[in-house]
């Protein structure tokens, strides 16, 4: 497993890109759904600056985003949230279109709501990649969608029953602010 | 070229590398082939009540009756050791074992079946024994059984008529184990089957080879009844739940308890009894063919049958 993830993230830097130099802030919202499971909506913030990133076009963030605010409204569906620090490469824009890939990590908590299941593992790191594009909307609405893969995920035997393996996501953030470097 | 072409070559090689596999290599030894199938089949008289007793006496119509069902891919093999243990305890209770539609026969049969095909036996069952006018009647669920017991509850299958007294699930599915079946709709196509690789012990008992068609109808299944119990199930008066999870479960994944806790409540807004059982085994309550057991394993399946024994009799 060790190997087959070096090689994804070897994939990953061989093919991003090194193109742009800007300075921006992003805040929004964030909706995610597993395929086969739980809409999980929330927060998301995301940030790049050329002088503090090793690289001119990786953009960092953090997102928080739960079934509370997703299937869990109204419903008997668990209360779960995650907490992700991620890094994004993008690649050279073509037409309104801006391909980006994503490594997130974290952290994921589902509360189980009775003691009767201090059992089972409701807590979990997060490890997962996800393939995108950014939509350009030549203003400071950016549109964010990608389809993404969990590493870690539940397996009946250990880890958090709720977390799945693939998901889809959809981020509508603002640019508070965004600078050119010359 | 450009960087995106050589991704989408890159992914291109990864789908060659995924074959697919021809048709299962079925031997007359398995349960998936034409030539063994469910004793039920053959002598229905042994396992339905309703075939047992055609005209049954004041006496018997008054003695409860617990119908038990078996998981996906199974067979009523799966409730033996509890009807073995109903007659070594001498207990007064009726058993009747459920054969889900489609099982028990035949690879092509489980391969066409529906989910819906798999509830109707259990659907038929309860008719034939409320019409033959039995009055305190139990449902017992093993894993897959479980979801077609709840989707009942959640139709409203049991309003005007007898309601159930009990219902005990053992091990029941609402989320996989195995996350991947999430996929099943892209992947099945891709794979065929899958290849459960069974000891030969369980081969007359369980089909070995699950085609994806049954388990997107699983899928389906489990995605169904998950939306029912996010929405919430009440039972009706008078009838009661219990359910037993084992806390490590390599095909329904523990949670599930979890989710049917949350989902179902009493007639009166109570909660349901939830029993975590100290358990690596899916299914805890068949162990005869199973390997590599521990005394704690037999004092489950002790435990969890006394407790079911009670409540039917009403003592617990």
């Amino acid at each position: 497993m060790i190997k087959k993830n070096a090689l994804i993230i070897i994939f990953i830097l061989i093919y991003m890109n090194l193109n742009a130099k800007e300075e921006s802030l992003s805040l929004g919202l964030r909706f995610q759904k597993s395929v086969g499971l739980y809409y999980e909506n929330g927060l998301t913030f995301q940030y790049s600056n050329p002088d503090y990133l090793y690289f001119n076009d990786l953009e960092v963030g953090f997102s928080y985003f739960s079934s509370r605010f997703g299937s869990a409204i109204s419903s008997n569906a668990i209360s779960q949230d995650n907490f992700i620090f991620n890094a994004t490469y993008s690649y050279l824009p073509f037409w309104y279109f801006e391909p980006n890939l994503k490594v997130n990590l974290g952290y994921f908590y589902a509360d189980y709501e009775s003691d009767i299941f201090d059992v089972l593992d409701n807590k979990s790191f997060l490890f997962s990649l996800e393939f995108g594009t950014f939509i350009i909307t030549n203003s400071p609405l950016r549109i964010d969608i990608s389809m993404g893969y969990n590493l870690i995920t539940g397996d009946g035997m250990s880890g958090a029953g709720t977390l799945y393996p693939v998901f889809y996501q959809l981020g509508i953030t603002w640019e508070i602010f965004h600078e050119v470097r010359k | 070229m450009n960087k995106l072409n050589l991704i989408l070559i890159n992914l291109i090689i990864v789908f060659i590398f995924i074959s697919c596999d021809d048709n299962p290599k079925i031997t007359d030894q398995m349960l998936d082939g034409s030539v063994i199938m469910d004793s039920s089949i053959i002598n229905p008289e042994n396992y339905l009540l309703s075939y047992k007793y055609p005209n049954p006496t004041d006496e018997q119509l008054n003695t409860p009756v617990i119908i038990t069902v078996h998981g996906f891919s199974a067979s009523t093999f799966e409730w033996d050791e509890f009807k073995d243990y109903l007659t070594n305890t001498q207990s007064n209770i009726l058993n009747s074992q459920v054969l889900l539609g489609a099982h028990g026969r035949s690879y092509e049969e489980f391969k066409s079946g529906s989910w819906q095909d798999w509830q109707a036996t259990i659907k038929e069952e309860y008719e034939r024994l409320v019409d033959l006018g039995y009055k305190n009647i139990s449902l017992a669920g093993a894993s897959t059984a479980c979801p077609l017991i709840i989707d009942l509850f959640s139709k409203s299958y049991f309003q005007n008529k007898l309601i159930p007294k009990n219902i005990f699930f053992i091990d029941p599915i609402i989320l996989p184990a195995d996350k991947n079946l999430s996929l099943i709709g892209v992947i099945g196509p891709l794979i065929g089957f899958v290849d459960t690789e069974k000891s030969e012990e369980t081969l007359k008992y369980w089909y070995r080879y699950f085609p994806y068609q049954s388990m997107q109808e699983l899928n389906t299944l489990i995605n169904l009844v998950r939306g029912q119990l996010e929405d919430g199930v009440t039972l009706p008066n008078s009838t009661n739940m219990i359910v037993y999870k084992s806390t490590q479960d390599e095909a329904a994944d523990p949670v599930s308890a979890v989710l049917i806790y949350k989902g179902i409540k009493l007639y009166n807004g109570k909660k349901i009894d939830v029993k975590m059982i100290n358990s690596n085994i899916h299914v805890f309550t068949t162990l005869s063919v199973k390997k590599n057991l521990t005394a704690n394993d037999f004092k489950n399946q002790l435990r969890t049958f006394e407790g079911m024994k009670n409540r039917i009799l009403g003592v617990d």
